[in-house]
């Protein structure tokens, strides 16, 4: 439990560097996953499994720094702005983890390697999660507002990419193949790395508002 | 009803020695402001500018103006009217040496020829909006000094409301108070705002966030930032204010 403000600033330091540490498994996680689809590679997936419970406790243990921080510091100002985003963005990146496992645990039980167009355009949905999720920790951790708002223009390309994979899975369904057995596991796939991107949009918004105090358009304090 | 103040331009100085440095401010009427910043800073000199209470220190001179609504309080402007107008609460509660009601009572009749009737009402009245009646309805004869700290309080913001001030100055007004007492007097301060303007000078950071709607951060007898209270303590504009609220200073 910390108490002096000597204490207090070397942990706001270290949480800042927990966000990007966090971010960076994500990252892997989401990459793993891509493997697992890409090139069937189990191990990918299995490291990402295995990683699960102590992401989990790394987790857990940034939010309760954060509360702690609160409780007995208050901080104010920068600090505010750090810890409030902080609270925030690790939750969105837990989800997006949350979603890499149950893809990676899926890769286990399902062949997503075939059909190959489908699984392809995964790969590239997966690329594209990985790619927006870097930028916003990036962001977050540099204060670099361009570089955030890049991960809000990105997101059109997934989407675009998801109906491809819905208009896909479709045609696989109706055409009653071998394949279309596993085209709604395709689609719950394609819908996690979706929602990636907007997890990563939020990381996003909270970088900027870390840097400028402001998030969505609005100013902390602007309507007093 | 509650009136706005503004100061322009203000320097003040004790002697050779500069405490306010070109301070221009306006504290909106009907709200709670509050001035932080370290101690030294200048934040209780403005405040005792704001009803001249600084008019007796030997070598303070005051150049700018502090203006009362559209009243310039240093321009041939009568101090005694002046203070009924803005009144102000200490540090430490000073009940007068009187009974509760007397303390009530004081400015009353001062300021005017109340009958008993009409001092009783506002005797009682103002005690109301205080919080204090029911604790003290039953003792009104019993000396002010005979109170705790948070009720001693109580009755000194009672005794400043009494004569229906515009404005009411708060000079770290609960720091010696409990956290009972303190918030007690928080609420009262947010609560009489609406009639009273509240000007507040506090060194509690999480007090001036509560109550304040605008907050100003002063600095070796610099106004360095100031801004709706919210604002100031998310996003601070100056690297002083910012290095001062994360403690962070010097």
């Amino acid at each position: 439990m910390i108490k002096t403000r000597s204490a207090y600033t070397k942990q706001i330091k270290q949480l800042d560097g927990h966000v990007s540490v966090i971010g960076q498994a994500v990252v892997e996680d989401i990459e793993n996953t891509a493997k697992a689809i890409g090139d069937g590679n189990k191990d990918a997936a299995q490291e990402t499994i295995d990683g699960h419970d102590s992401f989990e406790r790394l987790h857990r243990n940034v939010e309760d720094t954060c509360m702690t921080l609160m409780l007995l510091q208050q901080p104010m100002a920068s600090d505010l702005r750090l810890v409030t985003a902080s609270f925030r963005a690790i939750s969105d990146l837990a989800r997006i983890d949350e979603m890499a496992y149950e893809t990676a645990l899926l890769t286990e039980e399902i062949d997503l390697t075939v059909p190959k167009e489908l699984a392809d355009l995964l790969v590239s949905m997966a690329d594209k999660a990985a790619t927006m999720v870097r930028q916003a920790v990036v962001s977050f951790g540099n204060g670099d507002v361009a570089d955030a708002e890049k991960v809000f223009e990105e997101d059109d390309a997934l989407d675009a990419l998801y109906e491809q994979v819905r208009v896909k899975v479709i045609e696989y369904l109706k055409n009653g193949t071998e394949s279309a057995t596993a085209a709604p596991e395709f689609l719950s796939v394609a819908k996690y790395f979706e929602r990636m991107g907007d997890h990563a949009q939020s990381v996003a918004d909270w970088s900027i508002f870390r840097a400028t105090g402001s998030y969505r358009g609005r100013t902390m304090g602007e309507n007093d | 009803m509650a009136e706005s103040m503004s100061v322009k331009d203000l320097n003040l100085y004790y002697g050779d020695h500069q405490a306010l440095k070109d301070i221009t401010l306006d504290m909106p009427a009907g709200k709670v402001t509050a001035f932080i910043g370290p101690s030294g800073c200048g934040k209780s000199t403005l405040l005792r500018c704001l009803n001249r209470m600084n008019d007796r220190i030997e070598g303070c001179r005051v150049e700018g103006t502090v203006k009362l609504g559209d009243t310039d309080v240093y321009e041939n402007y009568d101090v005694y009217e002046l203070r009924r107008r803005v009144g102000m609460v200490f540090q430490k509660p000073n009940p007068f040496p009187l009974s509760i009601y007397d303390n009530v009572a004081y400015g009353p009749r001062h300021h005017g020829k109340p009958s008993k009737a009409e001092l009783d009402q506002i005797v009682e009245t103002t005690l109301t909006d205080v919080g204090l009646w029911d604790e003290v309805k039953d003792k009104l004869d019993h000396s002010g000094l005979s109170l705790s700290g948070g009720q001693a309080q109580r009755l000194c913001i009672a005794r400043a409301l009494a004569v229906n001030p515009g404005v009411l100055l708060m000079d770290e007004p609960t720091s010696a108070l409990d956290p009972i007492s303190t918030g007690l007097v928080e609420e009262l301060a947010v609560k009489v705002a609406k009639e009273h303007t509240v000007i507040i000078v506090t060194h509690n950071m999480q007090q001036a966030t509560r109550i304040s709607t605008k907050c100003a951060f002063f600095y070796l007898g610099e106004l360095v930032e100031a801004a709706p209270t919210a604002q100031l303590f998310s996003t601070p504009k100056d690297k002083r204010t910012e290095d001062y609220l994360t403690g962070r200073f010097g």
